[in-house]
């Protein structure tokens, strides 16, 4: 994969725990043009309308005020589709089963914060994908398929 | 990555230094290596730098306390085995007032001081299926073969072309000739003799059998061995192919039947990775399944297909990196375990003369996994999630949450596909290049799928 900083979209970054902050913050700086940071689900929300380029959101699930199945929730009625990708520690296994119905992206499993860059790298990709979406996607995909299916008789 | 892996390394956490050095020479008699630390914190700093098979910690320990230490380790080397030592019988009474004391910090085994040094050895040792083959000791060749009369739940079986061996049994072998009767046809320490393997394939023998409780020692030395040969890459592909299989199939058994402890799931990592590794090596890894004969249609082969056709999907995808390989594959062999909670009519009846009840009860089988793999602290959430999802379809029409494309987990969206197609494959029974071909054909089907990883399951029949 290659390492970006072309990514012209802007990432957030969503933890009531600022030390999470700072070291996520931290360890991304150089590979996004800019970072956005909250303290938990209201902020962020807030965050989002008022910029659009963010493409992907790093979000913790419990915060107070307003947590990340409410948020995602919200960001989803906004008709807003960006990759969200969660913070996941033992013990949250019942808000994860009702997180995905909203769609999650990728996870980061806590209290390591290892695979963070490629997890990461493959939302900010896939969230600049989105708004680039044709619409007649499947159509050109069907006759792809086909062509491979060609190559593959070939053979 | 060499084969000839390094003594598994022990770490003694004691206050006291003479009894700490005296369990590691104990230790070290029998080829483990060990490190001596005698507080928490140099405890922690040394598991943070390398990985212990086993530690044994003394309940005196302070800066950070013994607890401190556990939880350490519950989070950051759960597949480390616990060995708790203490000398206060009283203090120990009241933390085990509950008798449940060491089961609910996770530790394996709790011993009182003075040690019992055999006791502890045989523990270690019991637990660590590597040393159990790596040790076996040559004994004087049996010939004759013994008659035996053991029941038949006590056993498992492998394809006589599948089975992998060392110079030495490893294990008693045998087969079987009768309800409950079996025949010893090779002593643990003997040489392997591979001409009576071949003399009994030409009698048209298809099975050997061993005990199931040598299940993990055989996977674990399995894995070893395909491990050496992909460092070396002088073995071909159908016979590495053929050896992952086995592999596979032992691994699911036991997860299936045993459940899934630490121990197992490490080897599950590294059955992940040879698989992976296997799949790298392998061009047109289409063309090596495509000379599997077709089989009895049995769950553990469906597995081996799945997870090779979702490791070749993500090998060629652009957007999958070593991180999403590794949860693809691990995913794979774990995605059906919420079967084993199915009811016997639901488990064995063809999805498609399912009754609606039954259909219905069918559909929990993911929600159920996810739920039997979040009782495991050491399981990732993707592997979780691609348990949970492997039933969704980018139309919105999967289940269980009818979730559209953009929201599925992308790692499950190539298990699905994976998953649906080996299901077609033996559906059809037909060979994997005629399936692909009439798999795509059918536009209402490929609409279920990401299109990114049908072009790459196509691909992954080319080149
Ligand atoms: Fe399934």
């Amino acid at each position: 994969m290659n390492m970006m900083k072309e990514n012209e979209g802007a990432l957030l970054l969503v933890d009531d725990e600022e030390l999470i902050l700072d070291i996520v913050a931290n360890l991304l700086e150089d590979k996004v043009n800019k970072i956005y940071k909250a303290k938990n689900g209201e902020e962020g929300l807030e965050l989002i309308k008022k910029h659009s380029d963010i493409v992907c959101t790093v979000c913790d699930i419990r915060m107070p005020i307003m947590d990340g199945i409410e948020m995602i929730k919200h960001v989803r009625k906004l008709g807003n589709e960006m990759p969200f990708i969660f913070y996941t520690g033992h013990g949250n296994e019942d808000l994860m089963l009702e997180v995905v119905k909203y769609g999650a992206f990728d996870f980061i499993n806590k209290p390591g914060l290892e695979d963070l860059e490629e997890i990461f790298l493959s939302g900010m990709v896939m969230g600049e994908k989105i708004y680039n979406l044709p619409d007649d996607q499947k159509e050109n995909s069907a006759l792809e398929f086909n062509r491979l299916l060609e190559k593959l008789g070939k053979n | 990555m060499s084969s000839e892996k390094a003594a598994p390394a022990i770490l003694i956490c004691n206050p006291d230094s003479k009894t700490s050095s005296e369990i590691s020479k104990c230790l070290k008699e029998n080829n483990y290596s060990t490190v001596q630390v005698h507080n928490g914190i140099e405890a922690q700093i040394k598991m943070s730098k390398q990985k212990f098979h086993t530690v044994i910690l003394d309940m005196d320990t302070q800066k950070h306390t013994a607890f401190e230490v556990i939880r350490y380790i519950k989070f950051n080397s759960p597949s480390s085995r616990i060995i708790f030592t203490y000398e206060n019988q009283k203090l120990m009474d009241e933390l085990n007032s509950d008798n449940d004391f060491a089961f609910k910090l996770g530790i394996h085994f709790v011993m009182k001081r003075p040690l019992d040094f055999k006791a502890l050895l045989n523990n270690i040792e019991s637990n660590n299926l590597a040393q159990s083959w790596k040790n076996v000791k040559k004994i004087a060749d049996v010939v004759n073969e013994t008659e035996k009369s053991i029941q038949d739940e006590e056993f498992t079986r492998i394809a006589i072309n599948q089975y992998a061996h060392s110079e030495l049994a490893i294990f008693d072998l045998y087969l079987r000739i009768g309800q409950n009767r079996y025949l010893k046809i090779l002593y643990k320490g003997c040489s392997f003799d591979n001409n009576k393997i071949e003399e009994y394939q030409k009698k048209k023998v298809e099975f050997l059998y061993f005990k199931t409780k040598d299940r993990g020692i055989y996977i674990n030395f399995v894995n070893n061995l395909i491990e050496k040969y992909l460092d070396q890459g002088k073995i071909n592909k159908r016979e590495l192919l053929n050896l992952n299989k086995g592999l596979v199939e032992k691994y699911v058994e036991e997860i299936f039947f045993k459940g899934l402890n630490p121990e197992l799931y490490e080897e599950g990592k590294k059955l992940a990775e040879n698989l992976y590794r296997t799949i790298k090596a392998s061009k047109s890894l289409g063309r090596y399944l495509d000379q599997f004969e077709e089989e009895e249609k049995n769950g553990t082969s469906y597995i081996f297909v799945t997870s090779i056709f979702a490791g070749a999907i993500t090998h060629q995808l652009e957007w999958a990196g070593p991180v999403a390989h590794k949860y693809v594959i691990e995913g794979s062999l774990l995605h059906d375990i919420g079967k084993i909670k199915l009811s016997e009519d639901v488990r064995y009846t063809k999805l498609e003369s399912m009754t609606p009840e039954q259909f219905k009860e069918y559909k929990e089988h993911p929600l159920w996994g996810m739920q039997m793999l979040a009782e495991s602290s050491f399981i990732s959430e993707q592997v979780r999630q691609i348990t949970y999802q492997h039933h969704e379809w980018v139309n919105g029409e999967g289940f269980p949450n009818g979730l559209f494309g953009l929201r599925i987990f992308p790692l499950a969206k190539i298990v699905s596909l994976a998953g649906d197609f080996s299901e077609f494959i033996h559906e059809k029974k037909v060979s994997p290049l005629v399936a692909i071909k009439e798999f795509i054909a059918d536009r209402e089907t490929i609409f279920r799928y990401d299109s990114s990883c049908i072009k790459s399951l196509i691909t992954s029949f080319i080149y």
